[in-house]
């Protein structure tokens, strides 16, 4: 039974629309069991998750995958929706929009995410991907009374409606040279055939363009910093993990894996594109006074760290890569819970309005540095073996240069990352009534700072874990 | 077989932990409830594990790959031997009965539920830092021990004494644990192993060897001498008494100061390759025995009393281990764990009824307590080392061990245990006995309740009979089972235990002579003795030599640091900061200028020149969109030129 292999995408879609049923039929005051509805639904399908492990497998035509790789993938998105919709709840109940239909793109959002990353067709990627970016265009847009956040929605809309016009484009000339879209068969495609044509190079370049649209890569990052900072502050979280952990997913399957014979084309591609990447999206983070702005470019920052990855592209590359995206959901999914809720609490977007903050939450000021620390790369953080992964790979394949770059970049990041800590240690605070964290806010915060210094203290089992899931061997 | 099973005597009191920090206040009593029940389950897993060993079960380990660094493999795990096992039941045992005993000390207390969780936090840090195979994981424990004391010491923060104590100790332990960091990392880079049979075996090889080994072996002995308070760094202990009572007997009596002996005895490996080493931990061993018990004399506060002869005490197991009585250094650790445990919990008793630590405001209460206070006497009685009570066997192990390996230690530690008898008997009578010297404290004086005088019923029999194991009277069945190398049985020598009772039972007499007695005016003594007695009234005057000396010059040296920084760094960070915001600037303003400019420029010719470019709605998605075109087009055509 195909359908079997897809019970938590079954499982995700069918609680979405029970929810949206539920949306139009409760008044907006009586909807506090939505997020408790959702994150049930998460639940559930991360537990449905377990018949198919350590299967592999093609069901729908070849349209779906069944291997490690996506299971790994799967369940690392499922607790991306888990998290998001904790973080989500105190904050959209105190929107005036109705939250209903927030949980329900969030869930669609997340199947999107899944079929990426479990896909070798070409097609069925795309797919993926336009369900994961329609809901995103709604979702940052979500607070409609808001200027911003109307400005955010279309900036992202239009750029992101022009990506998808691209990257389809470059599909279909792929489909038109090799005559399938399955990545399967077009890796079975001897080397010197698929070189050949300038045509196919076009194409290649034109899949970066579209992906690392959405996955912010400089320089398609643009649009990221204004949607970032006008979405309503569960979807920046949202965004600064999920559609970009799905992108990279889907980036692995179609370049190591499907266009590996072009390898040497797009291999200095992506090493320049991470060297710019990390580059400005550190310097540019340096001057950043709106914590959302400023994680928007250290967000971009990461996905620099991690190109290096896809630049390698060996398997220890990939592993790193998975490793560093399963240690990054966790420290963004952390550090924006109280961003969130400063943001809820009207307390602000600002650095400055951190002020204070170690003696206002101490709890939560802890967290953060210890988030902050592994975003740095600081020992017995995942952050540190997600960073040295990378560069461990990266120095093993002869990429000594970008290796340094990510030494030096690390450094600079400590620049902006320091600038909160210090407001939270050594500033006064303006207001100095204690912040109190509600429960899911907390779960979500405790759980990415526990998560964080677990995979910083015990990678061992986990490197071992991606092991058997990675495609390449 | 239990001893599998030995991580969760230490994962217990973890679980317990979280569940009273998350949940506690949903329950009557805070949580304590969950708290008490891990650590009797852990207290009946360790009873079991030191059953089979001492059964004679192989002692177990186990190891994974904690770290693979690019082939460099690090290896972590625990270890059950019998020295754990001994320190297993006597950690879980005297942490279930300080946390019942809790129940009553703390009762309404403001932070009851957090005392609770952090109780169990100390615990689990404790169990694993005794379970750990290699230093790296004791090192971890230890770092956690640390702060759980801090937290507990400083458990009234309000108050300004606990503040600055747990900051005192917090910092003064510190500076020996950068030594023990040093010790273990340069273990490491010698022997290429962390794990204690490991780095035992590397000394054994000739891996380290001459004055590296020396230098290892004391930095790692400088961790010890911070925890265990020994000196020149035991100015934290007796004002760490500032935290609540049942904290003092745990931490600061039976279980973490003793961690710095239990350091020592685990590595013994690494100082049994260097004579010079042990000769230093006897001879700060001696030298912290004498200092703390003289200054215990003329403590006033019931408490510090307590404190300076928990440093003395540790002191004398210091003096064990050095001069090579490994099995006496441990054994007094056990028995002492019992008894000063019992004498803390005593107090806290006392404290408890008249809210005062002062022994001058005390007297007569035996009337009022009487099981407080023959449970104390019974506790005194074992620390001053009468026989048959525990410390006496404990003791005179380690006189014994003095004896044979240098007489000027052995004259001053039998000299220590007559000032312990003697400052103890003194605390008893002052305590005690006599008329109530605060009569408005005497009145409402009470026994107390039953959560609390049970477990120092416990303790007392416990101080009775924990010695016995130890004793020929069995034996030596603890020399057996705890030694190092081959065991041999240490022919008792007479003279050796008459010099022991005798130095105990003179210390009684005297401090009865003066304390029970009207046969001499203490005025006219303390007038007599007026340049003694007023420095050791000031303890010596650590306190005020560290302020002058380190805390006044490292003010001196931040003075000079804060001038350098402010002149020299500040000016090299600005202008580093400076060039990193000038270079944000130029790459935010390249973003918004230069590739914008350069987009907009574009735009404006391919939209006809002269329209004005409104912000969000045309200009910047136009432009943004005309960025990604143009990277695309000229990005594939620089591509074909070059790559082809």
């Amino acid at each position: 039974m195909d359908y079997l292999y897809i019970l938590p995408e079954l499982i995700i879609v069918a609680v979405a629309l029970v929810l949206l049923v539920g949306a139009a039929l409760s008044p907006k005051d009586r909807q506090g069991y939505m997020p408790v509805v959702a994150t049930a639904g998460f639940l559930a399908a991360l537990v449905a998750v377990y018949p198919a492990l350590g299967q592999e497998t093609n069901i729908f035509g070849r349209m779906i995958t069944v291997d490690g790789f996506a299971q790994f993938f799967k369940v690392i998105f499922l607790i991306v929706g888990v998290l998001v919709t904790l973080s989500s709840a105190g904050y959209m109940s105190k929107q005036k929009t109705s939250g209903g239909e927030y949980y329900v793109l969030l869930m669609f959002a997340v199947t999107g995410m899944i079929f990426m990353a479990s896909s070798t067709d070409l097609l069925a990627i795309w797919l993926g991907l336009e369900l994961v970016s329609i809901s995103s265009y709604i979702l940052a847009g979500y607070r409609r009374e808001d200027p911003k956040s109307n400005e955010a929605a279309i900036k992202y809309f239009l750029m992101g409606a022009i990506a998808s016009a691209v990257l389809l484009f470059g599909l279909s000339l792929v489909y038109g040279y090799t005559g399938t879209t399955n990545l399967v068969d077009i890796a079975q495609i001897e080397t010197k055939a698929l070189a050949g044509p300038a045509v196919l190079g076009v194409a290649m370049f034109m899949l970066v363009a579209g992906f690392g649209f959405k996955v912010a890569m400089v320089p398609f990052h643009m649009w990221a910093p204004d949607a970032y900072e006008g979405a309503p502050t569960p979807v920046t979280a949202f965004f600064s993990i999920g559609p970009k952990a799905a992108g990279l997913a889907a980036m692995i399957r179609i370049f190591p894996v499907g266009l590996s014979a072009l390898t040497s084309k797009w291999s200095l591609l992506f090493a320049i594109i991470a060297a710019v990447t990390m580059t400005v999206g550190n310097l540019t983070a340096l001057s950043q006074k709106n914590i959302k702005r400023m994680m928007a470019y250290s967000s971009i920052a990461q996905v620099g760290y991690i190109t290096i990855g896809l630049a390698v592209a060996t398997a220890a590359s990939v592993n790193a890569i998975m490793f560093y995206i399963m240690a990054y959901v966790f420290i963004n999914a952390g550090l924006f819970s109280m961003i969130i809720l400063l943001d809820e609490r009207g307390i602000g977007q600002k650095i400055e309005d951190y002020a204070g903050l170690s003696q206002r939450a101490p709890v939560a000021a802890a967290a953060m540095v210890v988030f902050f620390i592994a975003l740095i790369g600081i020992p017995f953080t995942s952050g540190f073996f997600a960073k040295f992964f990378i560069f461990a790979a990266a120095v093993q394949s002869g990429f000594m240069w970008l290796a340094i770059i990510l030494a030096v970049n690390s450094a600079i990041s400590v620049g902006y990352y320091y600038g909160v800590v210090k407001a939270m240690y050594l500033d006064a605070p303006k207001d100095a009534s204690p912040v109190k964290v509600p429960r899911a806010l907390g779960a979500v915060l405790l759980t990415g700072a526990l998560a964080t210094l677990a995979l910083g203290v015990f990678s061992e089992p986990f490197i071992r874990l991606i092991g058997l899931a990675s495609l390449l061997r | 077989m239990m001893l599998p099973y030995a991580w969760l005597i230490a994962a217990l009191p973890l679980l317990a932990s979280l569940a009273v920090m998350f949940f506690g206040r949903r329950f009557k009593n805070g949580g304590d409830f969950i708290g008490i029940a891990a650590i009797a389950v852990s207290f009946v897993l360790s009873l079991l594990v030191f059953g089979q060993l001492a059964g004679g079960a192989e002692p177990y380990r186990f190891t994974f790959t904690w770290l693979n660094l690019g082939g460099v493999q690090v290896q972590n795990g625990i270890a059950v031997d019998n020295l754990t096992a001994i320190m297993l039941v006597v950690v879980t045992l005297v942490s279930m009965l300080v946390q019942i005993y809790s129940r009553g000390y703390m009762h309404g207390d403001v932070r009851y539920t957090r005392y609770y969780a952090t109780l169990s936090f100390f615990t689990f840090s404790m169990l694993t830092l005794v379970l750990a195979d290699n230093l790296l994981l004791l090192y971890i424990g230890w770092e956690l021990v640390g702060l759980s004391s801090y937290l507990l010491i400083g458990h009234w923060f309000e108050n300004p004494g606990p503040r600055y104590a747990s900051m005192k100790a917090f910092i003064t332990t510190r500076i020996g644990d950068v030594g023990l960091f040093i010790g273990i990392i340069i273990l490491y880079l010698t022997t290429g192993a962390f794990g204690f049979p490991e780095v035992a075996a590397g000394v054994a090889a000739g891996k380290i060897s001459g004055t590296l080994l020396t230098i290892a072996a004391i930095l790692v002995f400088s961790g010890a001498v911070g925890k265990s308070a020994q000196f020149p760094l035991h100015v934290w202990l007796p004002d760490a008494m500032e935290g609540p009572t049942p904290v003092s007997a745990l931490i600061h009596a039976a279980t973490m100061v003793a961690a710095g002996v239990y350091l020592v005895a685990r590595s013994y490996g690494i100082f049994a390759g260097s004579p010079t080493a042990l000769g230093v931990v006897a001879w700060i061993g001696t030298i912290t025995a004498v200092i703390a018990a003289l200054i215990a004399t003329l403590a006033s506060d019931l408490k510090k009393v307590l404190a300076y002869s928990t440093i003395s005490q540790l002191g004398y197991m210091m003096v064990g281990l050095g001069v090579g009585g490994y099995t006496a250094g441990v054994f007094h650790l056990t028995t002492h764990a019992f008894f000063k445990a019992l004498l803390f919990l005593g107090s806290g008793s006392v404290i408890h009824a008249l809210h005062t630590q002062e022994m001058h405001e005390m007297g007569g209460l035996v009337k009022k307590m009487p099981v407080t206070a023959w449970t104390f006497i019974i506790g005194t009685a074992a620390l001053a080392g009468i026989p048959p009570f525990a410390g006496f066997w404990s003791k005179d192990e380690i006189l014994l061990s003095a004896y044979h390996y240098n007489p000027i230690i052995f004259g001053l530690t039998v000299f220590v245990a007559f000032l312990t008898a003697y400052y103890m008997t003194r605390a008893v009578i002052l305590t005690f006995f006599g008329k109530p010297r605060d009569h408005h404290k005497y009145e409402h004086a009470h026994e107390s309740p039953a959560n609390m005088t049970g477990p120092l019923v416990v303790l007392a029999i416990l101080a009775v009979v924990a010695g016995f194991p130890g004793s020929p009277l069995m034996g030596n069945w603890f020399g057996k089972f705890i030694h190092f190398g081959e065991f041999e049985a240490e022919a008792a020598v007479p003279s050796v235990m008459a010099m022991a009772i005798g130095a105990a039972l003179l210390g009684i007499l005297v401090g009865y002579v003066i304390y029970g007695t009207r046969l001499v005016d203490r005025r006219k003594a303390i007038a007599a003795t007026k340049p003694v007695y007023t420095f050791l009234k000031h303890k010596m005057y650590f306190d005020e030599l560290y302020a002058y000396t380190v805390i006044g010059g490292t003010q001196v040296l931040a003075t000079i640091a804060g001038w350098v920084d402010k002149n020299v760094v500040d000016g090299i960070v600005n202008a580093v900061g400076w060039l990193g915001a000038q270079i944000g600037n130029i790459s935010g303003w390249f973003d918004l200028t230069a590739v914008d400019g350069a987009v907009n420029g574009v735009a404006a010719v391919v939209s006809g020149a002269g329209r004005r470019l409104r912000k969000w709605q045309t200009g910047y998605v136009q432009s943004y969109a005309l960025t990604f075109f143009a990277t695309v087009i000229i990005g594939v055509i620089i591509y074909e030129l070059i790559g082809g």
